[in-house]
């Protein structure tokens, strides 16, 4: 043996080797796609303009506040989201060059520009993204957390290519996609708002109206200006959905950013609730706050929905609880929500699969046939056809699936259901190539050559086309895997390994197991092909 | 073994049939694609899909009665699979309920109101309250008995749990009876009182859950097609760079419109539903075609250095017998796995291998019968605008 085939057949027995062993066991190195194993993918959207808006609306605030300390007159200041501006309106003629003042002061790096007697204030671009980008990236952030403390196995949450306000959530084997999505997706914005009733209803305990025509209607028709209604969602007596309105104090002086801790409790009617604890600076503005309204009913709002209203019954500082009609999960839910922080937008759900793991281990099994099948029928070809040299496209083949499940294994990539359709349908094409040199060799036999000179005019004659018809294969899957998530990103990457491990398995691997078996310096007559 | 030694096939001789035979054929499926278009899946189409597995025969008419009741239109409730499987597939449109403006959050909860919608109200009325070991997953099951069980049991209903969902796997996914689970070794008597007081054994399954939003389904739409023009677009490139000559990449472009072409008349045809994974296999006869057309013309190419000929009606033909034997192998062996996927493979990948199927029988074809003669006219009509200049 040559010191050249030597070397050859060692870099392939290394090869097998090191593919085997990133392969085998199989069950723990070959991660199975949610099609397979069962489990939840949700791509999510999240809501930009939400922290524009919110972002727009804490400037007007200090805005308005600054023309009433100036005793600046407006009507009103409305925000356009879209754009990124304010639209200062009904601004005192007179007092233009006060206002504009205000404006430099305030917002440095807006611009201003003049819409009729009304102000546009625009924010300045590069803002205006960076305000959309941390939305989205604080938004990932605590749903990684919520998903850490979910307590899933090898979960996967990532943002859906690299500047979009999409953000994909995969979560192997769980299947309950209602919990999933009320836990992923919702702010769980908490805040403290008094109820605010007329003079009139002292005394009583107010439990929701059922429309905001009757609200209005308890204030005789109009509200006080620091009030506005909000609703609240319940479950009635009859099992329907019923929503009530309450009439609450505008502003909220204890919010979820001022939580250091919550966690799962009871009440003492021994119901599920949620207790937390406030930092110690929103513990003194709860003491305040609870002092100066004792015997009143403070709502709870999570995400501007109120949960419950309870009487002020004594001082509370940082500790507090929240109660509803919570079950177990819900309260478990809340608090993890709470404790993970607010999302800072809120988001919409595009797209939301859950596979049941019965259906994944059907799909394994049909899969599995399906490669068995195919696998042993082109096999029995080969060998049937080729005899001696089928057994070296049979070799080939072998190692070609050991590089495609160990690099698909290095890549951390997914096997999906498309994604053994892939490999069986490398077998095929994988086979291909050595039917071409195989083929080429035959030619070369019939033209009377001798085996050696055949052998290598068959590779070399062989390999153009090989690589051509490879190459345009590649760029095929790579379009493809280019494409979205999921399943068939699972096909395409397994195709692309396949066609890439075939050149390698169909001229080096075949090529030297042919030197081998033919021998060097001795004169071979026949070639078993 | 060898079959086709030497074949002397006159290919392009009778090319005019074929091509005539072409024409038919892809007049046929753009008729088809006018007429009977194609159903959009799920990915495409936005809306949600539920797949169910009942025990006995799904009743489907109970279903979509149940969901009209509900005020859903526009579902397609249908079985699925095979017979045996008692398997159903309901599909809503994105717009089931009439109104586009609707709140985007109702839209998510689609799939849960299904489900409520098609219980009977007796098993609304048994499910109160209890916990169906046929839809409730793990997790679910585990909250509940540890809730019952007690701090400091979690193991145990963990344990049991697991052993719950296993059997019912193996079941097929559905338990027909509670006694299926009661006698496993990890149902303590304290769980086995659970069973008895809050667990039931629901008539139905969930297999599979999908909702994509509508502005999913219009985005998928333009990047497949974006994903389609654009491969083929490199593919013309590459054959031109590879072969360096336009003639060839152009040739292979048409061959490989027509595969496209042919695959979608086929899917319209048989009405397939187009989903991702049917993207994936029109994607990949794009490159797999391709494949026999290289090989082909890779022959050409050598045949054309080496033999000096001029005819290359001749060339074509040789080039062709030459590799008919590995053409004829090739496709086979490929036939083969694509029928063991199609067969074995489960209804998920029904459409996926029958569009590969369809695709690499067309890819052979066409090879032969379009991209040799594209050539062939391409070259001899630039030959004779040549002879025309040099006596003009």
């Amino acid at each position: 043996m040559s010191k050249d085939l030597r070397w050859k057949l060692l870099l392939i027995l290394a090869v097998v080797a090191v593919t085997s062993f990133m392969v085998f066991p199989v069950q723990d190195k070959v991660h199975l796609g949610l099609d397979l194993k069962g489990g939840i993918h949700m791509v999510l959207q999240v809501r930009t303009d939400d922290a524009v808006k919110a972002a727009l609306d804490l400037r007007s605030t200090a805005l308005t506040e600054q023309f009433n300390r100036r005793g600046l007159k407006i009507a009103h200041i409305n925000p356009d989201v879209a754009g990124g501006s304010l639209v200062v309106v009904g601004a005192d003629p007179v007092a233009q060059d006060e206002f504009r003042k205000v404006f430099s002061e305030q917002l440095p790096s807006w611009s201003v520009s003049k819409d009729g007697s009304d102000f546009r204030l625009t924010m300045a671009q590069p803002e205006l993204s960076l305000t959309r980008e941390n939305a989205v990236a604080d938004t990932l952030e605590r749903i990684r957390h919520r998903v850490d403390a979910f307590g899933v196995a090898e979960p996967n949450v990532q943002r859906q290519g690299l500047s979009s306000d999409r953000i994909l959530i995969q979560l192997p084997g769980i299947d309950n996609p209602e919990r999933v999505r009320d836990l992923l997706s919702t702010p769980a914005f908490l805040e403290y708002k008094l109820v605010s009733l007329p003079p009139t209803f002292q005394g009583q305990t107010y439990s929701g109206l059922p429309d905001e025509p009757s609200v209005l209607q308890l204030f005789g028709g109009t509200m006080p200006p620091d009030t506005a209604v909000f609703p609240q969602e319940r479950i009635g007596a009859d099992g329907t959905k019923q929503t009530l309105y309450w009439p609450l104090t505008v502003s909220s002086p204890i919010s979820g950013n001022d939580l250091v801790l919550a966690r799962r409790a009871q009440n003492n009617l021994g119901m599920p609730a949620v207790d937390f604890q406030l930092t110690s600076d929103a513990g003194v503005r709860f003491e305040k706050l609870t002092r100066e309204n004792l015997h009143k009913q403070l709502a709870i709002l999570i995400d501007k929905k109120v949960i419950s209203a309870p009487s002020i019954n004594g001082v509370i500082s940082t500790n507090g609880i929240i109660e509803g009609s919570f079950t177990i999960e819900e309260a478990d839910d809340l608090a993890l929500k709470l404790r993970s922080g607010a999302l800072p937008a809120g988001t919409n759900v595009m797209e939301e699969r859950t596979v049941g793991p019965s259906l994944g281990l059907d799909s394994i099994r049909k899969g599995v046939t399906a490669s068995v099948v195919g696998l042993g029928l082109s096999v029995i070809f080969m060998l049937v056809y080729y005899k001696g040299a089928g057994i070296n496209a049979v070799v080939a083949l072998i190692i070609n699936i050991l590089i495609i499940l160990a690099m698909m294994s290095y890549l951390g990539a997914t096997l999906s259901l498309p994604g053994i359709a892939g490999i069986i349908l490398t077998f095929g094409i994988a086979f291909d190539a050595n039917i071409l040199v195989f083929e080429r060799i035959r030619e070369e036999l019939r033209l009377g050559k001798t085996v050696r000179a055949s052998l290598d005019a068959g590779f070399k004659r062989a390999w153009s086309a090989v690589f051509d018809s490879h190459v345009t294969a590649v760029i095929s899957s790579v379009v493809l895997i280019q494409f979205g998530s999921g399943p068939v990103k699972g096909f395409a990457v397994s195709l692309c390994i396949g066609l890439i491990a075939s050149m390698f398995t169909a001229f080096f691997v075949s090529k030297a197991l042919f030197d081998w078996r033919v021998g060097q310096g001795r004169r071979v007559e026949r070639l078993s092909i | 073994m060898q079959i086709l030694t030497n074949p002397k096939f006159d290919f392009l001789g009778k090319k005019n049939i074929f091509v005539t035979a072409s024409l038919i054929i892809v007049g046929l499926s753009i008729g088809s694609l006018v007429a009977r278009g194609i159903p959009l899946g799920i990915d495409f189409r936005g809306g949600a899909d539920i797949q169910l597995k009942f025990r006995e025969t799904p009743p489907t008419q109970q279903i979509r009665s149940g969901l009209e009741a509900a005020g859903f239109h526009g579902v397609s409730v249908q079985a699925f699979g095979a017979a045996a499987d008692n398997a159903v597939l309901i599909q809503i449109d994105s717009h089931a309920r009439g109104a586009a403006d609707e709140a985007p959050r109702e839209q998510e909860d689609l799939a849960a109101d299904v489900l409520r919608a098609i219980r009977t109200p007796a098993e609304t009325a048994a499910a109160q309250g209890k916990v169906d070991l046929n839809t409730a997953g793990v997790s679910e099951i585990k909250r509940h008995l540890v809730s019952v069980l007690g701090p400091g049991r979690e193991e145990e209903a963990e344990r049991a749990a697991l052993a719950i969902t296993r059997a019912r796997n193996e079941h097929a996914g559905l338990i027909a009876d509670l006694s299926n689970v009661r006698s496993l070794p990890e149902i303590t008597p304290a769980v086995a009182a659970w069973l008895d007081s809050t667990a039931i054994a629901g008539r139905f399954s969930i297999g599979e859950i999908a909702y994509v939003g509508p502005a999913v389904g219009v985005d998928l739409r333009t990047k497949a097609k974006w994903a389609v023009g654009m491969s083929l677009l490199v593919m013309l490139g590459y054959i031109a760079f590879r072969f360096k000559a336009w003639s060839y990449g152009v040739s292979a472009i048409v061959t490989l419109a027509y595969d496209v072409m042919v695959t979608l008349g086929f899917i319209s045809f048989f009405q397939k539903e187009f989903d991702l994974t049917v993207l994936a296999a029109v994607l990949t006869i794009v490159g797999y075609s391709l494949n026999d057309t290289i090989v082909i013309f890779d022959r050409v190419r050598e045949n054309l250095r080496l033999r000096r000929s001029t005819n290359i009606e001749k060339t074509f033909n040789d080039s062709i017998n030459e590799t008919l034997s590995r053409t004829v192998l090739t496709s086979f062996l490929v036939w083969i796995v694509l029928v063991s996927i199609w067969v074995f493979g489960g209804s998920r990948l029904e459409p996926f291998s029958f569009a590969l199927l369809v695709g690499s029988i067309s890819g052979t074809y066409s090879t032969i019968y379009i991209s040799s003669p594209v050539v062939v006219w391409w070259m001899k009509w630039v030959s004779a605008r040549k002879k025309a200049a040099a006596r003009a």
